[in-house]
């Protein structure tokens, strides 16, 4: 009988410290994790996890926006602020090519858009090891945003010296997202060559080539066509503004 | 011809002086533009763009990753350090496009494109220049030919389905050999492998441990269904029949002309054969999906799915319109309420059977001299049916705010293109053997006016425009028919800036008419009597304002109308006027 009851004890203070383990862990997650040997990951892998939900979330904007983090000239489409990379305002006119190197004006756009948080990344990351007992040595450097065929990857030229009991050198830090922006970029460019061209852009011709994407084409009454691009397996989008050979209600004057 | 006339006078007095703006205010680059809207701090000069150094148009060449752009201004250009030719992009030799062979693959790009591709992907490429179309290209996409890799590994004879280079790749570096499968390399040991091009692993004469199965797989890139070896290599495209055919099948390796027929669509949009077929094709409607409840296959967990349209408001539109649903690649026409018809030769055709139907005598000289086709059927009908069912038509159809759509069902879904507004443009559709095709094109109406035939107006070839009976034109007794829009035109007649007033203004007309005054009081019609309204005293037909209106509302969002939504304009019926105009004594 005795047993059993020290059996019931034993179970319940392992119910309670199970109890407050979860809360503990409930609460205070990020830090126990780091405290409990979780910030001895690899320094690269603390800013990949660090800084890529950040790129992913700047890129889906900048995707969202016609390639700008803060679009100049834009048209306003259903909430959303769509840069123009073809325009005219005039009437009969093909337009005017707005942003020649769009893909390199798209990284230029992830990398400022993403300035705060590798700052504030590359921070954490020394204070977490510092915690650790570690010197650390970090010379800031350039941050170079490159679109792939079905990535974007992200390098910091930042160079890390941890030292504890020996030492440890980084060059520089890679984050890797899949994404197949850069392929969206490619259709998105051969649509503004017909639109600068001839005013329009069939986009079943791009469906038949692809058939993992859709091309939508949307007319406004001003003339402006807003073009979204969907891969329609992962439902990445790319979506932009273009006015070009406008008709006018009735005749232009 | 006065409809030309009116649109010349309004073009000549609205004409501006526009600078071409090196950027606007409002962020757009190189735009003609009033000089108040030129962005300080940027050039600006009053000529056209075209004329200036800044703003020149021209092709401008990326030559990081060797792509072209026409209409590119020429500072833009080189700012990015790109580089700016004055010539078309035909006519820039680095925008020549060729097609780049790319391991597989085929793209139709300029050279430097074709070597940034292959640094990307790290393959070897071959650009042609004797392949001049972009179909070309892509048929010209060469697979490897592949075949099966046979080795041994923990004393076991296996199989690979590769292609021959994959398979000399393995034994000639043995260290990616052992982590290719998993085992420590050593940079020295020789690794034996045999290559059997045309041959499946499951091959029985090859003595390998992978044998048929009953599994199968989609393969990305790819639309057919294909059967896995017992070691989870590609075999052939499944074809039930041929499960047991170890001796073929199961051997070696097959083109897709030598599987089964294609798997395609029936007429009730069904899939044919894809219980016991995989050879799917994206064209033909089908592609490789996992299996449903409804769409299953007789081996494996993947069928030939059907890729046409069955779900939503649009595909039921269509099935009440067609009595099916829509398949894979099919486009068509809608439009909201309120359009013309889709289908091209309908309100032409509408307006001649009304005239067959209801002509009698009077009726068949007038619109005989008209122009138009007609036959003696009636002779007893009234003439002002005719005229009011063509008053109908011209009233109920392209009612402002009515505007046409394109729809396009690919891969399940059907997408919605609107065309250009204010009926800027019509959609077109046809069908080829029960397959709709359909386009978004210009409204040609704009040289309607200046039409003086009826072969010439209604010349659907160059113009969208009808010939219409107006009857009298002012106190002229003559009648007379006019060319106006097919598909009337929309305005924004809210707009203060708005031509509207002015271009309706030329269906304005005027007739005047002689009333002798009675020695009772009354009135009686000595002159032009067909302008007075049907009813008065010596009215003798009483169509003239029915023609004014048909005429009027032919030419746009003129005259009272309601609108595509039925909202009735608020400018009052044409009672109201009617009744002004024949005030006596005006």
């Amino acid at each position: 009988m005795k047993k059993r009851r020290g059996q019931v004890t034993i179970f319940i203070i392992v119910a309670i410290v199970i109890v407050v383990l979860g809360i503990l862990i409930y609460m205070f997650y990020p830090q126990i994790k780091s405290s409990l040997g979780g910030g001895e990951e690899n320094p690269s892998i603390f800013i990949q996890t660090c800084l890529e939900e950040s790129i992913q979330e700047k890129a889906n904007l900048i995707e969202l926006q016609g390639g700008s983090f803060e679009p100049e000239f834009f048209y306003q489409y259903l909430g959303d602020k769509i840069e123009y990379l073809c325009y005219t305002g005039e009437y009969y006119e093909t337009c005017v090519v707005q942003e020649s190197m769009l893909k390199q004006h798209v990284e230029t756009e992830i990398k400022s858009s993403i300035q705060n948080e590798v700052q504030a990344c590359f921070n954490s990351l020394r204070e977490s090891y510092q915690d650790k007992g570690y010197n650390v040595q970090m010379r800031p450097g350039d941050t170079i945003v490159e679109l792939l065929p079905k990535r974007i990857v992200t390098r910091f030229d930042y160079r890390v010296t941890l030292t504890k009991d020996g030492t440890e050198n980084y060059e520089s830090f890679n984050v890797v997202l899949n994404n197949n922006l850069y392929e969206l970029i490619s259709i998105a460019n051969s649509i503004l060559a017909w639109e600068a061209i001839y005013g329009d852009a069939e986009t079943t011709t791009y469906m038949n080539y692809y058939p993992d994407l859709k091309v939508e084409k949307k007319k406004e009454t001003d003339g402006t066509t807003i073009y979204i691009l969907t891969d329609r397996n992962t439902g990445n989008k790319f979506q932009f503004a273009s006015r070009s050979v406008a008709w006018p209600p009735g005749y232009d004057i | 011809m006065f409809l030309l006339i009116g649109i010349f006078l309004i073009n000549f007095i609205s004409s501006e002086n526009l600078y071409c703006c090196e950027k606007t205010k409002k962020g757009a680059w190189c735009q003609n533009a009033p000089v108040g809207d030129c962005a300080p701090g940027y050039e600006k000069t009053p000529t056209s763009c075209e004329a200036t150094t800044y703003c020149k148009l021209g092709t401008c060449y990326n030559s990081i990753d060797g792509t072209c752009l026409p209409n590119v201004p020429k500072r833009n250009c080189q700012q990015n350090g790109s580089i700016w030719h004055e010539q078309e992009m035909g006519g820039v030799p680095q925008c020549q496009l060729g097609c780049c062979l790319l391991g597989e693959q085929a793209v139709f790009v300029t050279q430097t494109r074709c070597k940034s591709l292959s640094s990307m992907y790290g393959l070897e490429t071959n650009f042609r220049t004797d392949i001049g179309s972009e179909v070309q290209c892509l048929m010209s996409a060469n697979p490897k030919v592949k075949g099966a890799c046979v080795f041994e590994r923990d004393y076991e004879r296996t199989c690979k389905f590769l292609t021959k280079e994959e398979c000399l790749a393995m034994q000639t570096n043995s260290e990616d050999v052992g982590g290719f499968f998993g085992f420590g390399g050593n940079d020295n040991e020789e690794f034996d492998v045999q290559f059997h091009e045309g041959y499946l692993c499951s091959a029985p004469t090859l003595g390998t441990n992978c044998g048929p199965s009953k599994k199968t797989t989609c393969v990305e890139g790819r639309d057919e269904v294909y059967f896995v070896d017992t070691c989870g290599n590609l075999a052939n495209i499944y074809w039930a029949d041929k499960i047991n055919d170890e001796n073929d099948y199961w051997t070696y390796v097959k083109d897709y002309t030598e599987s089964c027929d294609v798997v395609t669509v029936d007429s009730r949009g069904n899939p044919t054969n894809a219980d016991r077929c995989g050879n799917c094709d994206y064209y033909s409607g089908t592609t490789c999906k996992p299996e449903t409840r409804t769409e299953t296959a007789d081996i494996g967990d993947y069928v030939c799915k059907n890729l046409g349209c069955s779900e939503g408001e649009l595909a039921e539109e269509f099935k009440e319109k067609n009595g099916r649903y829509p398949n894979h690649g099919e486009i068509w026409c809608t439009s909201t309420g309120g359009a013309s018809e889709i289908k091209i030769n309908n309100l032409t055709q509408l307006i001649e059977d009304a005239v067959y139907t209801y002509s009698n005598e009077d009726c068949y000289e007038e619109y005989k001299k008209a122009g138009f086709k007609v036959e003696l059927i009636n002779p007893n009908s009234d003439c002002a049916n005719l005229r009011k069912l063509h008053l109908e038509i011209v009233s109920t159809q392209n009612l402002p705010g009515s505007r046409y759509f394109r729809l396009a069902c690919y891969n399940n879904e059907v997408t919605v293109e609107p065309c250009a507004d204010y009926r800027q443009e019509v959609c077109i559709e046809s069908e080829v053997n029960g397959f709709s095709s359909a386009a978004c094109r210009v409204n040609q109406w704009e040289d309607c006016g200046a039409q003086t035939n009826k072969e010439d107006c209604e010349n659907t070839e160059e113009r969208d425009c009808m010939w219409i009976f107006v009857g009298m034109i002012g106190s002229d007794s003559e009648k007379h028919s006019v060319c106006t829009p097919r598909y009337a035109p929309g305005f924004d007649f809210w707009n203060e800036k708005s031509e509207t007033e002015n271009f309706c203004a030329l269906a304005n007309d005027v007739c005047v008419t002689q009333e002798e005054a009675g020695l009772d009081g009354s009135y009686s019609c000595k002159e032009n009597c067909d302008c007075l309204k049907p009813g008065t005293a010596g009215a003798t037909g009483g169509e003239w304002l029915d023609e004014k209106i048909a005429f009027c509302q032919s030419l746009g969002d003129c005259g009272y109308k309601v609108n595509y939504i039925e909202t009735e304009g608020d400018i009052g019926k044409y009672e109201g006027f009617y009744g002004k105009s024949f005030t006596p004594g005006r």
